[in-house]
């Protein structure tokens, strides 16, 4: 139960987060029973929303509403005090809800969770409460498992902006790449306050906004290229470590505060001065804390290679007493305002630290799908029978309005959002960066300035004044990858008798009314709902059979007899699993060199990226469900794309891959053309800064070459891979530089391959492990085990190309009361 | 084979011509200095091909990047203007060859010019597939040669690689029949001319004397030639259209095709050769030679070749909607109805409603709408193209993929710089070359003049001494 | 090329040739060659001339072409570099055949149509003599060769030609 806490998306720990929340969603076979469920409340389109089982929609203002009805729901049922409140909520489908899953909790007494992103300090008291009362704490709530992140306190930064603005302050020293004049509200106020300040340093790895506005910088190496140490969260420590040396005349924070504090002397004087205080400090105050080794080398030697250690931390005791009256008059009120506006953190680039990585800003947001900017999320609505109608009639995604909030103003291009409330927008923040580096300045607009805060200081992340003008202009540099959204969102067809039909296909057409199942029918994507799973199976179990009939009328003899032999690679997806981190994406970037082409290319739909993750929305059309599918190469044995190759750039490997080679690839284009799943890119230009035509090479020792011509950007080169020069075409491999390491690996220690050996990029950087690759030949293999799961099916299996990949058809664990129509 | 020539046939040479006016007439063109109307033409024609040069070299300079195309709509502009630019080149072959095999005599009007206009059109399409690609400057790996890279050969299942082998055997044999034809005319220049002309003319007509053994080489040669070229028009577009046919696009992949490709090829080029043909005559005034019987009879042959395309679209739709499966019913819906909705109503319009205007022997027969017609429907084969080509890319299997394709100037710049290509090089013929076949005319004269046969005729075609005549 | 003495006589109208050819060998006349501005049909036969082998030379070119590429495909296919395109055999004989065909019609054109240049001894930039420069636009002509004959022949073939009808008779040394 979730009160907007993004905790797969960006809520603290996300990544831990959402392994722990796969292991109770995964099903195996057809055993549902066990899968838990997630009831979102919030009025945008989180990423967690995205993945719940409901979303019901509520105003940002009335989230306080809304977790004191769901306390005084609980608080009946188990003798705890009420809170004094009244009002309704604005959406009456809410307020079931409420009742519903405070019945729902109760059920799961012990067993439950109750989150909230809200930063206001009585609802979180609230939130205790519930969780309280519900006997959550020891459970499934762990106050010795706390997190050590976010421990900032606004109110704290709130008093001392206004002593540095007063004068009161004489120095500033920002540390840890901390950024206040880009990400904090006042930002502005503390860059002038700074002006005025003789002794102003930053201490930071990057350029930003604050080091720009300070009067000395201290550069620090980036983590990766220097020791240091980590306590995540209470008993986890860690240790991280360079992995090469640093690039430029960097030093490390610590060291740089142990000489202008004058203390360790005789460390700074040694070499390796950060290694031998790192190390001084663990044998000091950690090597006592645990019992595993009687040695500190060997207590140290092992954290090394394992990365982190488990320590002991004395048990806190820890006693509810939260006064439950005193928090009635501090929670937010319901505003009755025409607009409320929703800001959260993205995915990708976070709270702006990353705005400078172009891998993450040409990652497309999970749920837009925009790249290189932040939008303004619209609500649209079904008007009943015949078409769509969008807030403000922006009936185009990209057209630009202005975001006021008093004085503070941005221009924004929209975004029409399926499943926004009706009465509420939402913006990114993160974005509107100046001073960070040549991939991230100007990119999007800064939300922050916008933010206020409440009367105890603390940051709101929503505002009820917001002002949103009609169209004033159009992107056209507007970069989505993906440009229709659904398969099948329902809605009620009054100019069919209210018959629920699938808007979506009703629209789709330009003239005309398109046909219902033209988007439903294709086997793309296959759900489930949990209780309904068995019946579910039956059905893919026939239908399945009906296509690979069809597949068995063949002209040539089948290979299959071929592809038994040796290895056969394949893979499986879990869509159920897959919470949309798209960190595979990210991983297969970074693993196999592929470009990075900008906001215009992408605006053209030149994307490069190998893998991607289509967002489809289903269901009902007022907040639909939503799917993510990783599409990447599927190496169909049956491959389209190798039949029209006409130089035989593309073949098929004895293992099962679709081979590419590029260096004989002329660039026709006809596999590409040729591929259902259009996973095949074309280097439109030259997106590796190394053109063939002398003339047109950049020379790498220039100060003004272009971005990726210099040699420290083409560090990031995996050297394991080619670099494709511009008109091929490049696809998923499979990692084959993987496979082969893997092979080779096994072939060196004169063993056999085993299952686990070879895992692809996309495969390790999954957070749910929703990707699963390995050998088909190899019965004992996880993947076999999936293969065969009787919800795995082949997407466009009809075609008979006899795709390599299975997906797992997702499942959700609905209650048809939540949101229905009925009482 | 001897027969009668019936007295009710209409004649195909008007004007009481005897063959020394045939000669006359027709070498005239290439002999007088060009007309304001031709020097006008063809500055206009070389400025488009420089154009397009132009724009040739920028795509290649930088990338296919500089067109439209994406991630979802591999093929556009370029592959459209392909299939139209070989289409129309199908019917200076038909005229040609499968006309001889069927003792069509009206072919000898037009056949030269169509055949000049088959060349032309075959290399402004053979263009695409070589500056479409991303790498042009490894183009050569297409051509199975030996090499040190395995050798390493082609993938001869490839249906772009059967376009290489259709296009170039179409190409050779198109032009091997056409310039074995144009040698007698040649001859019939070079022995009229002087000087430059003459040494020119010797060296094009490879000395040709006109003796009767290799006039029955030639003929035999000819025959034969129409006897392989007949075949190679019907396997050339089929083997184009199965670059889309062998897909696995809905939409594309239907065993309608190869017919369907074939009828519009035809339909195209009779459009294209008239609508030269209507200007030519004109200007070149031969009118004579090209009478309103070729007009027509070209006429009959767009009117049941755009019929054909008709029946081929509804029947498409027919089976789309038959098949009961999604996703051919979706693509068809989606040219109907979708975005691009407009392209197919002009190709409906232009393919299927307007032909039906020839129906009327009157409409047949008038000049001006012939012209007009002749334009519409090659805009209308080039929108049947479109909608095949983009149309159903755009919207394939995944709708995550969707997309939209409309061109840049680069794309449009190398269109129009190859219709500058074909018109140079067409007026460049009329001046080179005799653009109808003369001996082939003079051969039908006692036949088909209009002093031998028609209502008018003053002779009758009975030859003194009995001797029979065959008919041609 | 040793110069050849040629009589020719020119004709008006091919009907009129016709007639004089037949005339001509039922005088046991040896005519050298008949030319004519465009292919007089009926004359063949008249002449003695046999038809062309040119369409078994086509026909032999043509199976040539369908071998090569055949067997050229194979090779490639199962013997030399055998790869998996699209989970096909390696011998997928159907996707052969366009090529097949198109190697076998351009085998055979270009075969004849080059046999047929040698044959006629013609070529570009090949110069034979031409007796008329007429006979290329609307004259018909019979020519004998007159080379060292005896003046009853050369006299027969003059005799001949005035009967036949011919308006214009000449000599000329080629």
């Amino acid at each position: 139960m979730n009160f907007g806490a993004d905790f797969l998306g960006t809520w603290l720990t996300p990544a831990a987060f959402a392994s722990q929340f796969a292991k109770r969603r995964k099903i195996k076979d057809d055993k549902a029973g066990q899968m838990s469920r997630l009831v979102q409340f919030e009025s945008n389109m989180s990423y967690t929303g995205s993945n719940a089982d409901h979303r019901v929609l509520i105003k940002p203002s009335e989230q306080g509403l809304a977790i004191a009805k769901l306390h005084n729901a609980i608080a009946s049922k188990v003798g705890m005090p009420s809170i004094d409140i009244n009002g309704n909520l604005s959406n009456p489908k809410a307020e079931k809800a409420i009742a519903t899953v405070a019945d729902e909790l109760m059920q799961a007494r012990g067993k439950a969770i109750v989150l909230s992103n809200s930063n206001n300090t009585a609802e979180q008291g609230l939130v205790v409460a519930i969780n309280q009362g519900l006997g959550n704490y020891g459970g499934t709530l762990d106050f010795n498992e706390s997190s050590n992140l976010r421990q900032g306190i606004d109110k704290q930064m709130s008093d001392f902006i206004n002593e540095l603005t007063s004068g009161a302050v004489d120095a500033v020293l920002f540390i840890d790449d901390a950024n206040p004049v880009y990400d904090h509200p006042k930002g502005k106020q503390i860059e002038e306050a700074l002006d005025k300040l003789n002794l102003s340093v930053a201490i930071t790895s990057m350029p930003s906004e604050t080091q720009a506005a300070c009067k000395f910088v201290a550069p620090t190496p980036h983590y990766l290229e220097s020791w240091g140490d980590v306590n995540p969260s209470r008993g986890h420590y860690g240790i991280v470590q360079p992995t090469i040396n640093p690039l430029f005349d960097t030093r490390p924070a610590v060291i740089s505060l142990l000489t202008w504090s004058g203390q360790a002397p005789e460390v700074m004087m040694g070499d390796d001065p950060l290694y031998t205080f790192i190390k001084n400090r663990w044998e000091a105050a950690l090597f006592i804390k645990q019992h595993k080794y009687a040695t500190f080398q060997n207590f140290w030697d092992n954290t090394l290679q394992d990365g982190f250690t488990m320590l002991d931390e004395e048990a806190r005791e820890l006693s509810y007493a939260l006064d439950i009256t005193s928090l009635a008059g501090k929670i937010n009120r319901l505003a009755n305002s025409e607009l409320e506006v929703q800001f959260y953190e993205p995915l990708g680039i976070g709270g702006g630290a990353y705005a400078n990585n172009p891998w993450l800003q040409e990652m497309p947001d999970p749920v837009t799908r925009v790249v290189w900017d932040n939008v303004l999320h619209i609500p649209l609505k079904w008007n009943g029978s015949s078409r769509f109608e969008y807030f403000k009639d922006l009936d185009e995604d990209g057209l630009l309005v202005d975001l006021v909030i008093e004085e503070q103003k941005i221009r924004v291009p929209v975004v029409r959002q399926f499943g926004q409330m009706e009465g509420t927008v939402a913006c990114a923040l993160g974005y509107g960066r100046w001073a960070t580096g040549k991939a991230g300045s100007g990119v999007g607009s800064s939300c922050y300035p916008m933010l206020k805060s409440d009367d105890d200081g603390n940051i709101q992340y929503f505002s009820t004044m917001p002002v949103v003008s009609g169209k004033a202009d159009k992107d056209k540099r507007f970069a989505s990858v993906q440009h229709h959204h659904t398969l099948g969102v329902t809605g009620k067809d009054e100019s069919a008798g209210g018959a629920t039909i699938n808007v979506d296909e009703k629209t789709v057409m330009t003239l005309g009314y398109g046909v219902q199942g033209g988007l439903t029918k294709r086997s793309i994507f296959r759900h489930a709902a949990s209780h309904e799973l068995a019946e579910s199976i039956e059905h893919l179990k026939e239908e399945r059979a009906e296509f690979q009939h069809l597949n068995e009328q063949t002209l040539y003899p089948d290979r299959s007899e071929f592809y038994g032999m040796g290895h056969h690679w394949g893979m499986s997806v879990d869509l159920t699993a897959c919470i949309v981190c798209a960190a595979c994406q990210v991983a297969c970037v970074a693993e196999n060199n592929v470009p990075i082409v900008g906001k215009t290319e992408v605006s053209r739909h030149h994307e490069m990226t190998w893998m991607r993750i289509d967002r489809y929305y289903y269901g009902d059309v007022e907040s639909p469900n939503v799917v993510y599918q990783p599409m990447m190469c599927q190496h169909c044995d049956n491959a389209p794309c190798e039949n029209v190759c006409p130089v035989a750039a593309t073949n098929h490997s004895s293992e099962g891959l679709n081979q590419m080679a590029y260096n004989r690839c002329v660039g026709t284009r006809y596999c590409a053309n040729n591929c259902p799943y259009k996973v095949r890119r074309f280097n439109w230009l030259d997106y590796n800064a190394a053109d063939l035509f002398p003339s047109n090479e950049n020379d790498p020792f220039n100060e003004n070459t272009p971005y990726y011509a210099d040699n420290l950007t083409r560090m990031v080169l995996n050297p394991d891979v080619t670099v494709r020069s511009r008109g091929v075409i490049e696809k998923c491999s499979m990692c084959v530089q993987r496979i082969q390491e893997g092979k080779l690996t096994a072939k060196q220690e004169k063993r056999m391959l085993q299952d686990g050996d070879i895992r692809t990029a996309c495969q390790t950087a999954c957070p749910t492990g929703a990707i699963t690759f390995g050998d088909m030949n190899d019965h004992g293999s996880k993947l076999n085990e999936l293969l065969n799961d009787p919800k795995t099916y082949v997407a466009l299996e009809e075609t008979n190309v006899r795709s390599s990949i299975g997906y797992m058809m997702k499942v959700i664990n609905r209650n048809e009361k939540i949101n229905s129509e009925e009482a | 084979m001897s027969a009668i020539i019936s007295p009710i046939r209409e004649p195909l040479i008007t004007g009481n011509k005897n063959y020394h006016q045939i000669t006359e007439d027709i070498c005239a063109p290439s002999e007088r200095t060009p007309s304001l109307a031709w020097v006008v033409a063809f500055i206009v024609a070389v400025s488009f091909l420089s154009f397009g040069v132009f724009c040739i070299l920028w795509t290649i300079w930088f990338g296919i990047g500089t067109w439209n195309l994406n991630r979802t709509v591999g093929w556009g502009w370029d592959i459209t203007n392909f299939v139209w630019w070989i289409g129309i080149g199908h019917a200076g072959t038909l005229i040609s060859a499968i006309l001889l095999l069927f003792r069509q005599k009206w072919r000898t009007g037009v056949n030269r010019a169509a055949e000049a206009m088959t060349i032309f059109a075959v290399l402004c399409a053979a263009l695409f597939p070589g500056i479409h690609v991303g790498r042009i400057w490894v183009v050569f790996y297409f051509f199975p040669y030996p090499n040190s890279r395995g050798p390493l050969w082609v993938n001869f299942n490839s249906p772009l690689l059967w376009d290489l082998f259709a296009i170039s055997t179409y190409f050779t044999v198109s032009l091997l029949f056409w310039y074995t034809g144009l040698v007698p005319d040649f001859a019939t220049l070079r022995d009229r001319a002087s000087g430059l002309r003459k040494k020119l003319y010797n060296f094009l007509s490879f000395g040709w004397t006109g003796a009767a053994k290799h006039w029955l080489r030639f003929e035999s040669l000819s025959l034969v030639l129409a006897g392989l070229a007949t075949p190679l028009v019907l396997s050339v577009h089929t083997i184009v259209s199965f670059d889309f046919a062998t897909s696995v696009i809905p939409g594309w992949h239907t065993t309608i095709f190869p017919p369907y490709f074939v009828a519009g090829a035809i339909f195209s080029g009779f459009a294209m050769v008239l609508t030269l043909m209507v200007i030519t005559r004109k200007v070149l005034k031969l009118e004579d030679y090209i009478t309103v019987e070729h007009i027509d009879s070209m006429n009959k042959v767009i009117l049941l070749t755009g019929t054909i395309v008709g029946v081929a679209y509804l029947t498409e739709l027919f089976i789309a909607w038959y098949s009961g499966y999604i996703y051919e019913q979706f693509a068809f819906m989606n040219r109907v109805q979708g975005i691009y909705w407009w392209a197919y109503v002009a190709m409906m319009s232009c393919n299927v409603l307007s032909p039906q205007i020839f129906w009327s022997s009157k409409m047949r027969r008038n000049v001006t709408v012939t012209f007009m017609m002749s334009i519409f429907v090659n805009i209308g084969m080039w929108f049947e193209r479109f909608v095949i080509i983009p149309t159903t890319l755009a919207r394939d299997y995944l709708p995550s993929s969707w997309s939209y394709y409309s061109p840049t100037w680069v794309e449009i710049g190398i269109f129009l710089g190859t219709l500058g290509i074909f018109f140079t090089m067409y007026l460049a013929f009329t001046r080179v070359a005799p653009v109808v076949a003369i001996a082939e005319v003079k051969a039908i004269l006692k036949s088909a003049g209009n002093q031998y046969t028609g209502e008018h005729a003053k002779h009758s075609h009975a030859a003194p001494h009995g001797a029979e005549i065959k008919a041609h | 090329m040793k110069n050849k003495e040629v009589l020719f006589g020119l004709y008006d109208d091919e009907e009129v040739l016709l007639s004089a050819v037949k005339e001509a060998k039922s005088r046991h006349l040896d005519i050298m060659d008949v030319y004519s501005p465009f292919p007089v049909h009926g004359l063949d036969p008249l002449l003695g001339l046999s038809e062309s082998r040119l369409h078994q030379a086509g026909f032999i070119y043509g199976a040539i072409g369908t071998l090569t590429a055949f067997l050229f495909m194979t090779w490639v296919f199962t013997r030399d570099w055998p790869l998996i395109f699209g989970g096909k055999p390696y011998w997928s004989v159907p996707a052969f055949i366009p090529i097949i065909f198109e190697l076998t019609v351009l085998f055979a054109s270009i075969g004849m149509v080059v046999t047929y240049y040698a044959i006629n001894g013609q070529g570009p930039g090949v110069t034979n003599p031409v007796l008329d420069d007429r006979i290329t636009d609307d004259k018909f002509c019979i020519a004998f060769e007159v080379n060292g004959a005896n003046e009853s022949t050369v006299s027969s073939f003059r005799n001949f030609l005035k009967d036949s009808g011919a308006s214009e008779i000449r000599t000329k040394t080629i």
